[in-house]
């Protein structure tokens, strides 16, 4: 079934500097949706304002055209991976797989590196361990759209390429919004792609647009 | 909600804090094993300053907690967990203990 997340009308500021200005954004089922910005650059707000943890006066967010006016958010419409790890140290690997209801063998034919692990609590693992579960279960958990800050950081190249895999297969039955630094990544997957700049999202196709948004510098520019 | 997942999600969010609290409580219940023998006006006194004591403990970790645990919130939110049912249910919990503390203090000979 066919999902739509529209934002539109939000405007943040602090000081004198727009974190957010009229910016909007639509996603829908079978849609990767990627940000970039500056660190600093509102990405994160964007994604806690769409998530109801921050509320903006005026602001409109709506599924299937139903404004979300309230902070509750129900886990069948959105998912969060926040920036941070977030998932409490003290629970099992199996815990956290039933608490998203998420098929724990699934993930290890994904991460067959975890199959023993099913017992082991979370702070048994390194950070980019724990990065891969929060990610999986998020991302594989049932909902209508999952909102992704910073998925790939602290994991290996290996474990990014599989992300993006299962992130393809994901996005054939959620929406799908992702910000992420290693762009190069963000770029593969996204279906469209924006630049957060200015408290504006600006629709990029390619490098060179990245690199008139001043996001990346000219590849004959770089000093070493 | 679903009931276990509720259940479970309060003990682990409750076992996050747990070992101050129930310190706070034990405390309180070794301030009147103390004085239990005395007269009905001390233990009123003791009652009301514990009572206290214990309020502002659980506002103090309250704040610690957002302060120090805000990303796990996300996680009980993320399971559709209510953070207003976690926080209630604790807390609740948690002054029980404390009842309870002071109950078994009084009682013990």
């Amino acid at each position: 079934m066919m999902h739509t997340l529209d934002i539109s009308n939000l405007r943040l500021e602090y000081g004198f500097n727009r974190v957010l200005w009229d910016t909007c954004l639509h996603c829908e089922t079978g849609k990767v949706v990627g940000i970039l910005g500056r660190n600093g650059g509102g990405k994160s707000c964007l994604m806690r304002v769409i998530y109801g943890e921050l509320m903006l006066k005026d602001q409109y967010v709506a599924i299937d055209r139903k404004a979300l006016l309230t902070r509750e958010r129900r886990p069948e419409d959105m998912r969060y991976l926040l920036q941070q790890s977030f998932v409490p140290l003290g629970l099992s690997v199996r815990r956290v797989f039933d608490d998203f209801g998420v098929d724990f063998n699934e993930f290890v034919t994904d991460f067959p590196e975890f199959g023993n692990d099913a017992r082991k609590r979370m702070k048994a693992f390194s950070t980019g361990e724990r990065r891969i579960i929060e990610v999986y279960v998020v991302l594989v958990a049932d909902s209508k759209f999952c909102l992704l800050d910073e998925p790939f950081s602290f994991m290996m190249p290996l474990h990014v390429q599989k992300m993006k895999e299962v992130i393809w297969r994901e996005k054939a039955r959620k929406g799908i919004v992702i910000t992420d630094h290693y762009f190069e990544d963000v770029i593969d997957i996204s279906d469209e792609l924006f630049v957060l700049k200015g408290g504006k999202t600006w629709p990029v196709s390619d490098r060179g647009d990245l690199e008139l948004l001043e996001y990346i510098k000219k590849t004959d520019e770089i000093q070493y | 909600m679903d009931a276990k997942r509720l259940v479970r999600s309060c003990v682990s969010f409750y076992g996050m804090f747990a070992a101050s609290a129930l310190a706070v409580s034990f405390v309180c219940g070794l301030i009147m094993f103390m004085y239990r023998m005395k007269t009905p006006a001390v233990i009123a006194v003791i009652v009301v300053v514990t009572f206290w004591f214990k309020i502002a403990a659980m506002v103090f970790l309250g704040f610690a907690m957002k302060r120090k645990s805000w990303r796990f919130f996300y996680y009980y939110k993320n399971i559709g967990v209510s953070l207003r049912w976690l926080w209630g249910i604790s807390l609740v919990f948690d002054f029980l203990t404390y009842v309870a503390c002071l109950f078994i203090a009084y009682q013990l000979k």
